[in-house]
Order: structure tokens, then sequence, then C-alpha cells
């Protein structure tokens, strides 16, 4: 007879009570016995109403009831006390940016899901939209009356067609209601107002709630520019030092000079292809004047069918000698790749780029740790520089006229936007949301991820950075000019026809949209256009 | 007749060409499948026909299993894309293999509604785009946007034109007399159809349907459009397939193409036998 059959079952039934208790304890302790510094972790600073926790820095990110994000919160509150609020909201985002709301960060923290759901109590529900399909996913749910999404997400410049269409709604009250401080001189958008009018407003009134910083930003292979084989080379073949270029034709010099294709490397991969390739367009044709080329006059007279259209095309179309023969098909996702595989000496890029390529985390990056940034390259005019990048993309979120709740959509979108948590969701890498409020760009945990010398790169750039036309019709402008300009970088339009041929199409779309409406908008633009200036040499 | 030595070897050569024609883009797909992240793409010379270090990643990676290879998250993986797949095109296969049937052998047997070849057709006259927005709208207003039943649905109708001309055809060319013949002995006009002329199609039936299902199961416009999150097939959810980390996800799309390849190749050899005779059926008049 074995031990075991000898243990009396009264016994029996005690060890097995104390074990379970003991399981119970071990399971249940962490709920209970507390480290002093993990509680601290977890808990909120005084006089703070919500905000993360779990991560050193957490309190950050923090607010009070007097902050925009306080603000947001505690409506929502109210509106669920009064039976006004949904159970969830329906997010239509693009499928790259899913990640920056879902996935913790950084270790201990919840997801901005989360944390919006354990606040409100609200399901956020966000939908994969395919990237660069979101316009068109948005104009679907508009034209068929879907009702598939509480909240779009689209470019930026799209608000005025969107606007006119009556498929999003006006904002106007609940940001005089909830006041959601974007102009803030210390943790608002770049120019105040002006930036305020610029990504959120059309027509004066708000449609939509910036959610992004697509500034156009140039990055370099620091391994390249600094080999001493090289800058001799350089010097040998240029009589100059080999630098960063200040001038478009300097650009073009050095592009030339890295353009390698039987070694895999080519001069520069800024993009050509349709629908993205036009932002490049942009830089040269706008610092060709001083403080900028304008694209319409005052009386809305289109002003590319000139020298100036006609040479920055030309200068467009002859740059494609040092791209991949691939250019006019290549999109983000191939640069981005072919520059991690160290397939470039520069581009032009979101500025999110060092953020995943520089990045130890990218076990495929082959240049972590060798890329800097630069400012635009410029034109020389009257002794001064003019250095201009663009504003291209820029995800934008406006509330759909099909929500049954709005303005409970319009305070997720207040206290999503808002600095404390835009800051803490764009240092997140799990996603393409970057940052563009002033509170971003010195925020410790955004610098952590996007890198000190990235950011302060990005923040001048900022300052140089055009709009994009956001007129209403400004899907049908982009689209001329886009169509003529690949026709001109596949040869079958010269560049003076592609120029006269987008003035002509441009004025068609000016009758159709409205002179009134248009220059009413022109103006709105001008004023978000730079004027900084930089002395020659730098 | 003998064929000089010269011929044979022109016939091999344009067969060897159109062979690799076919199959060299199948090959590079299977190989980019089982490559690692640094073989996807290639700088100069690296670019090889076979992975050097094989890895089964990509299969991993589409079905949710994150690799340290892989590092963006997926927020959705290819199981429901290829189980939405293949309800919508095999049911729209079936949708439009019976209408497209019984419309066939109606028409050429009685000759009733001779306008309809047209109507049919009209449907494919116009450029897609210009079709599919009245169809969204009422897709929307029917409640079939993102299901796949919807999907199914707007398949068996875009594919029905394609089905009815095949079937026709086949039908126009298939001698009367036995139908004529059963019909005599006292069968039913039914039984006919089922018992004597339908096990008589089964070829051309084979041959069409296969057709159809590789229509329906390559759409990538018509899945746009009607769908959004739920039930994106294979084409939509294979575009989504990029991050920032690595641009394109080559090796993952390679691998989801991989198997995407398989339904269409079981279903060509499972038919095989019926497919020479479908395509040639009716070559040779009585």
């Amino acid at each position: 007879m074995t031990n075991m059959i000898r243990v009396s079952r009264r016994r029996l039934l005690a060890s097995g009570g104390q074990a379970v208790a003991a399981i119970a304890a071990v399971g249940l302790a962490p709920k209970f016995i507390r480290p002093a510094r993990a509680q601290a972790a977890d808990a909120l600073a005084p006089g703070m109403i919500g905000g993360p926790t779990g991560f050193e820095g957490a309190e950050r990110y923090q607010y009070g009831p007097d902050t925009p994000e306080g603000r947001a919160i505690e409506a929502v509150k109210e509106l669920k006390g009064a039976g006004k609020a949904p159970s969830r909201i329906v997010l239509g985002l693009s499928d790259g940016s899913i990640g920056q709301l879902t996935q913790p960060f950084p270790a201990g923290a919840p997801s901005i899901k989360e944390l919006w759901e354990k606040e409100t109590g609200i399901t956020l529900d966000i939908v994969g939209v395919p990237n660069g399909q979101e316009f068109t996913k948005t104009m679907q749910d508009i034209s068929t009356k879907g009702g598939a999404y509480d909240i779009y997400a689209v470019e930026w410049n799209r608000l005025g067609d969107l606007a006119e269409t009556g498929g999003i709604v006006n904002l106007d009250e609940y940001v005089e209601k909830h006041r959601p401080e974007w102009d803030d001189p210390e943790r608002g958008y770049v120019g105040g107002q002006k930036g305020v009018s610029l990504l959120n407003q059309y027509r004066g009134s708000t449609y939509g709630v910036s959610l992004d910083g697509d500034f156009q930003v140039w990055v370099y292979r620091t391994d390249l520019f600094n080999d001493d084989a090289e800058k001799k080379a350089f010097a040998d073949r240029h009589g100059r030092e080999l630098a960063l270029p200040a001038t478009w034709a300097e650009f073009d010099e050095v592009a030339a000079f890295f353009h390698r294709p039987d070694q895999g490397l080519f001069g520069s991969t800024d993009l050509r292809n349709q629908g993205w390739g036009y932002t490049n367009w942009y830089q040269r044709y706008v610092s060709m004047g001083s403080p900028n080329q304008f694209l319409f006059d005052d009386a809305g007279t289109a002003l590319i069918n000139s020298e100036a259209g006609v040479k920055a095309t030309e200068e467009y179309v002859a740059s494609l000698a040092h791209h991949s023969p691939d250019a006019i098909s290549w999109g983000w996702p191939e640069q981005y790749g072919n520059f991690a595989s160290g397939g470039a000496a520069m581009t032009c890029a979101f500025s999110n780029l060092p953020k995943f390529l520089d990045n130890p985390a990218n076990e495929g990056s082959k240049i972590t740790g060798k890329i800097g940034s630069m400012l635009p390259p410029g034109r020389a005019i009257d002794d001064k520089l003019v250095r201009r990048s663009v504003l291209w993309l820029n995800l934008s979120a406006s509330v759909s006229a099909q929500s049954q709740h709005p303005e409970a959509c319009y305070l997720l979108l207040q206290w999503l936007g808002s600095s404390r948590i835009y800051a803490w969701m764009t240092a997140n890498p799990g996603g393409y949301f970057d940052p563009f409020r002033l509170s971003d760009f010195s925020d410790p945990l955004v610098r952590q991820t996007y890198h000190g010398y990235h950011m302060d790169i990005v923040r001048e750039t900022v300052a140089r950075t055009v709009p994009t036309i956001n007129y209403p019709g400004a899907t049908a402008f982009h689209n001329a000019l886009d169509e003529n300009l690949v026709a001109a970088l596949t040869k079958s339009k010269t560049p003076e026809q592609a120029m006269a041929d987008t003035d002509r199409e441009w004025k068609r779309i000016a009758r159709r949209v409205g002179e009134d409406k248009l220059l009413e908008a022109i103006k709105a633009n001008k004023e978000a256009w730079p004027t900084v200036l930089d002395p020659i040499g730098t | 007749m003998t064929r000089s030595p010269a011929f044979e070897i022109f016939r091999y050569a344009a067969i060897l060409l159109a062979l690799a024609f076919a199959l060299i883009p199948i090959l590079w797909m299977t190989s980019m499948a089982f490559k690692p992240i640094p073989e996807w793409t290639a700088t100069g010379a690296d670019l090889t026909w076979w992975p050097k270090s094989p890895t089964l990643d990509n299969f991993r990676f589409i079905f949710g299993e994150s690799t340290s290879a892989l590092i963006v998250a997926l927020d959705r993986t290819a199981g429901k894309p290829i189980l939405a797949s293949l309800l919508s095109a095999t049911f729209g296969t079936i949708i439009a293999m019976a209408s497209g049937t019984a419309a066939a052998y109606a028409l050429s047997r009685f000759g009733s509604g001779q306008n309809l070849p047209l109507a049919l057709i009209q449907l494919r006259l116009f450029p897609p785009m210009a079709v599919m927005i009245p169809v969204m709208i009422m897709w929307s207003f029917l409640g079939l946007v993102d299901t796949w039943w919807g999907l199914a649905l707007i398949y068996g109708i875009v594919t029905l034109p394609f089905a009815f001309w095949l079937m026709k055809t086949f039908f126009d060319d298939m001698p009367r007399e036995i139908e004529e013949a059963a019909l005599v002995e006292g069968c039913s006009r039914f039984r006919v159809f089922i018992k004597i002329t339908l096990p008589m199609m089964r070829a051309p039936l084979a041959s069409s349907a296969l057709f159809v299902f590789i229509l329906n199961w390559s759409d990538y416009l018509i899945a746009l459009l009607l769908t959004t999150r739920e039930w994106v097939t294979i084409p939509v959810y294979m575009a989504s397939l990029s991050s920032s980390m690595t641009g394109q996800l080559y090796g993952a799309k390679a691998a989801l193409g991989l198997i995407a390849a398989i339904p269409p190749v079981i279903l060509g050899i499972a038919i095989q036998r019926h497919l020479v005779r479908g395509v040639t059926f009716g070559a040779l008049k009585q």
C-alpha cells in the first residue's frame, strides 16, 4: 500500500483547501498588494482627472478639468448621463494609422483606444481603410448614404469638397461650447489661428480636426555625405566641397553625383508617381518667387502657365535622370523600402521616415544610425534663399452628417487632437500620425521616437511649408495638375503643353466652382503661406 | 509527314518561350513567398531567383503570427479575406451559372426573349465604375454592403453575361435530335433538360464555371467598393499589405498570392477531364 493511499480523507480535504487558498492568494495578491512604485505609476498626478498612467513621464499627458482634454471627457460623461451618448463610435481610419490608437505605448501604458473607452465607457470601433482610399471610401459613404462611419479621416485639403457635399458636420457650435484651444501659443498649432484656419476650417467654419503633420521633409544618408572618399571624388569632379544642397541646382548636381544604379544607389527618390509626385513639383515651383511663387494671383488667375511653371516642370522632368527607372510608378512604400535598404542618397518624405527607418527595432533597415535631415533646397532670389516645402496628405478627421451623435464624435476628436493626447499618440511608432503641434516638437517622447536631429529640422521645415490647394474643387484642381505632370514625365506632353493644358483645365474648374467662393478660399489659403527667407550660404 | 529538324527546333523554342512567359511570374511569386525580408528587394546585384535563406515567415505573418523580422503588426489576418473570397466567388459562380444556363437553354431551344442577349451584354458595355456607382447606392439601401452574400449576388450578376453567352454557344451546338427523341418517348421538357441535356453538357458547364469562378475570384474593383472591413476579399486585403518599416510587404503579398492560386488550380485539376472536352465542344459540326 502506498503512502498516498494512507492519507485520510479529512487530511486530503484540508491540504486541498490550503493549496486552493495559497493559489488564490498568489493570483489575487497583485490586485491588493502592489509595490509602492507600481501604485505611483498607475495613479494620476495630483489635480489631474484623466490621462494615461503606467509609465515614466505619464503625467505629461494627463489633464485637469479645465483643459481641452478634460472638458471633452467631462462633456461626454454629461452626454451619457443625459442619455445622449452612443454606446460606440465608428472611426474610419487609414490602415497604417490604426496602430497608434490600438497599440499600447510606451511599455506599461494603455492604448489610446483603451484609455478613451475606460474614461468614457464608449466603445471606439476603428474601421481600417486602405491607404490612399480614404477620400474614395468617404465619398462612397456620403453618396450612398451608407452610414458606415461616424467619423471620416481624409486628406486635410479635401475639407472644402466634403463640406460642399453636405456630408460632414459644421463643428462651430461644438468648438465654441467646448473650447479646444487649438490656437494656444505654447501648445497649439503652428501659426496660431492661421494654422487652425488652414487645417480645420473651410470658409471660416470648422469642419475638421487635424490629426496629422505631413510636412514633407528632406533626409539624406550621413554615411555617404561624411565619407572621405566621396568628398574627395565630389571635389575632384565639381571643384567644390560636398555639402547638403542649398539650391535646386546644387541638389541636382549632388543627386547626379550619387546616382549609381549599377551599385543599387539612386541619387534621390522624392516621388514622381501619380497622386504624390506633384508635391515635389510644388517645391520647385513655389520657390521660383520671393517670398513665394503663388499658384493664383489675387484676382483668381492661375499663374502656372508662365516661365516659372514651365521651368519648374522642365526641372521636374529632367530630375528623372537621377531617380529609379520605375520612379513614375513608385509610391511611398517603394520609396521607404528602397531607402531602408540603402538604395538612395537623398529623399523627401513624410516626417516619420526616421521614426521607422532609423530604428534599431527595424531589423530590415540597413540605414539605422545613418540618416540625417536637411532643409528643403531653394533658390537664390534678391540675395535671399527661398526654401519651400509642402504640406501634403495630412489626415484630418470630420464628423459624418449621418452620425446620430455628432457632439460625442466631436468630443472624441477634441480629446484625440488635443496637445497632451496627441503628443502621446504621435510618439507611438505604431502608425503614421506625425507631429504638428508646437508642443509636439519639444515633447521628450516624440523627440525620442522621431529623433532630436530630425525634430529640429521638421520644426524649421514647417516654417517654410506652403499648403497645397484646399479651395472648393481641390480634388479637381490637383487631378488636372497631376495628370498633366505625369504626361510631361512620360514625354507625351512638353512642359509648355502640360502647363498650358493645366491652366485651361483650372479655368474650367474655377468657372464651375464659382469665382466668389474661389477668391475667398484663395485669400484664406495665401495667408498661411510662409514668408521666411534664409541668408545665402546657409 | 515528317517535319524538318529546323522546324522542330523552332517549334520547341516557341513552346519554351510561351511557357517561360506564362510561368516566370508564378515562379517569381513562389520564390518570393519563401524569401526573408532582406531578399525581397535588391539594390543592384543581390537579386536572386531562389531564396538564399528560405523561410515560412511570410505565411506565418499573414496568419497573424508576428515574427521578429516582420515587426509590423497586422490589424487583421488573411483568414477572413480567404473565407470571403471563397464564399463570394463560389456562390457568385453558382448564381451566374444557374441563371445563365437556364436563360441560354431557353433562348437556344425556344427562341424566346430575342432581346435578352443584348440586354445581358449591356452590363459589360459600360465602364465598370459607371455601373458600380448605382450598384453601390442600391446595395447600401438593401444593407448588402460589406456582406459576402452581397458580393456573391453582384458577382453572379456581372458574370451572368459570360455564363449565358458561353452556355448558349454550347446549347446551339448540341444536337437537338436526342432531346426530340426523349420528348417523343413521353419525357417532359423539364425532365429532358435535367436528365438528358445537363448531363451531356457537363463538360461545357465545367469549363464555363471555371472561367466564371476565376473572374469572380480575381475581382478587385467591386470588392473594394462594396466592402469596408468584415468581408474584404483577398485582392483588397493584399493591397493593404504595406508598412512604413519595410515598404511594400512583397513576401507577404507573394505568400498570399500563392495561397490565392490554390482554389482555381484545384478546381482546374478536379474538372480537368471535362475541361478539354468543354473547350472543344461543338468544334466539329456533325
